[in-house]
């Protein structure tokens, strides 16, 4: 084991070990496969929402990736436990073992976006090749390039999030509040928010500009989309870091 | 009736009962006057739905998280220095009879969740009156049955969410379903559109008794759909009662 003159293990040596923590976990698997299921599901349901009633103007890609707003749920669930799975008892091990506050946390979120990536692709694959399948012939098919572009986006916002919901459960400490607050906020709040006030600068809508470019509101598409999600989950990634490091767990 | 005094102390005791109970209050009146003022931005006169929307959509998520807590609250591991314990174990010892255990926790989330649905309809609906040019009408007969299929929606929508959390024995579970089915877009409503039998789900079947203005691809009676719905949740509770009464705790 590579151990530090001080004594603690290096930062690789603690990502091995809290990829690990995860991927050891049934709770990660399920909300995982869910992520995975519902893309599939959510795809259908898209499809055949638009077959019932095609409007006009509409290309794959559009129909496809509205599936995001669901497949999201089982990453934010992902953000949660990746941090909530050590509360009450657990974290007083790590820290004992590791008693490194931000090295811990950072590594924490490292590991939660190299589990996270894998499934998102493979997640936002499955919603492209379902739609695909469904309505190939039916609507335009945008170019390969464009295509590749947008379901690398998508697969990025749906780690993105993940490590939002990391921040949201780093302050809560528990699974129940955390999952309420992230999927209450994303399903609820957020929704009415975009459709009654003129916020636009909220994480969920700023970051439809990376899975749904054709619904970001105006002044938000591209970098400017991206510019705002990312500062969001910085932001509240820094204030969780902060919070590890003051509280007593 | 000692038992549900008793379980109506542990839901007064949870924290996250009363933020869920503060959102089933604050948040469907606070939508409506967003909704009001941007209506009467757009020059466009009030809906005969006006703050029922609220109640449907966003209201009910604080029964959600009531009927949830009430159940994974007793499933949740203490902290290792307390034992370790959960209090389910604790709720059977000085109560073992596994039915009388679920009745006394179906009758006080119900009685909870009724004065809380009764309190943010008479204040939803007053708000959305004063909000906008409609006059206020919630002692008229036909409102009266409209404001009674709120009160009806909510306490069924609890009973469903603890039915869920008892048969998952966690909270994360039903919180996801139940949530994001309440999202602006919810799923089975997309799926009623697809498929008519899934007007019949408890959710879109339960919005028939308020909701008026909404297309649907079948009509539902008020009446019926209230039954459907109180079918669903007897199913529901009962899968439960049998899985509870069967196994360990």
């Amino acid at each position: 084991m590579t151990v530090r003159i001080d004594g603690t293990p290096s930062f690789g040596r603690l990502l091995v070990s809290e990829v690990r923590k995860l991927v050891t976990l049934p709770a990660v698997w399920g909300s995982l496969a869910a992520g995975v299921l519902v893309a599939g599901g959510a795809a259908w349901l898209f499809s055949a929402t638009y077959r019932a009633d095609p409007t006009g103007g509409r290309d794959l890609l559009d129909v496809a990736l509205g599936a995001i707003d669901y497949v999201q749920a089982g990453f934010l669930v992902l953000g949660v436990l990746a941090i909530s799975s050590e509360y009450p008892g657990p974290i007083r091990v790590t820290l004992t073992t590791t008693p490194r506050r931000i090295p811990v946390h950072l590594a924490k979120a490292t590991a939660l976006a190299m589990c996270a990536l894998p499934v998102a692709l493979v997640a936002v694959a499955t919603v492209f090749a379902v739609s695909r399948a469904l309505l190939g012939g039916e609507v335009d098919v945008p170019a390969l390039g464009t295509t590749l572009g947008q379901l690398a986006s998508a697969t990025a916002y749906l780690v993105i999030v993940a490590l939002l919901a990391f921040a949201v459960a780093t302050g809560l400490r528990r699974t129940v509040p955390a999952v309420s607050a992230a999927l209450g906020y994303f399903f609820v709040l957020g929704p009415l928010i975009r459709r009654y006030t003129g916020l636009d600068w909220t994480p969920d809508t700023a970051g439809i500009a990376l899975w749904h470019p054709g619904s970001a509101p105006p002044g938000l598409e591209g970098p400017a989309g991206w510019a705002v999600l990312t500062a969001w989950t910085l932001g509240l990634l820094a204030i969780a870091t902060t919070a590890f490091t003051l509280r007593d767990t | 009736m000692r038992a549900p005094a008793a379980e109506l102390r542990k839901l007064a005791t949870l924290p996250g009962v009363w933020i869920g109970a503060a959102v089933g209050l604050v948040a469907p009146p606070a939508i409506t006057v967003i909704a009001a003022r941007q209506a009467a931005s757009y020059g466009v006169g009030a809906d005969a739905d006006d703050g029922y929307q609220g109640l449907a959509l966003m209201g009910v998520v604080g029964a959600i998280v009531i009927g949830v807590l009430s159940v994974s609250s007793e499933y949740r591991a203490e902290d290792a220095e307390s034992g370790g314990g959960r209090p389910i174990a604790t709720a059977l010892v000085v109560r073992p009879g596994r039915f009388g255990l679920l009745a006394a926790k179906l009758a006080a989330v119900g009685v909870v969740v009724a004065v809380l649905a009764a309190v943010a309809t008479a204040g939803t609906l007053t708000t959305s009156a004063l909000a906008s040019d409609v006059p206020l009408r919630l002692l008229d007969s036909g409102e009266l049955v409209r404001e009674a299929g709120v009160v009806v929606f909510w306490v069924l929508t609890a009973w469903i969410a603890q039915g869920i959390t008892l048969l998952t024995r966690g909270g994360v579970v039903p919180l996801a379903v139940l949530i994001i089915n309440s999202s602006l877009v919810s799923v089975s409503y997309l799926l009623s559109r697809v498929i008519p039998a899934a007007n019949y789900l408890p959710d879109v079947a339960g919005f028939s008794m308020f909701i008026r203005t909404r297309e649907t691809t079948v009509d539902v009676a008020p009446a019926a759909g209230g039954l459907v719905m109180l079918l669903w949740t007897a199913a529901v509770v009962a899968a439960a009662a049998i899985v509870f009464h069967r196994r360990d705790a």
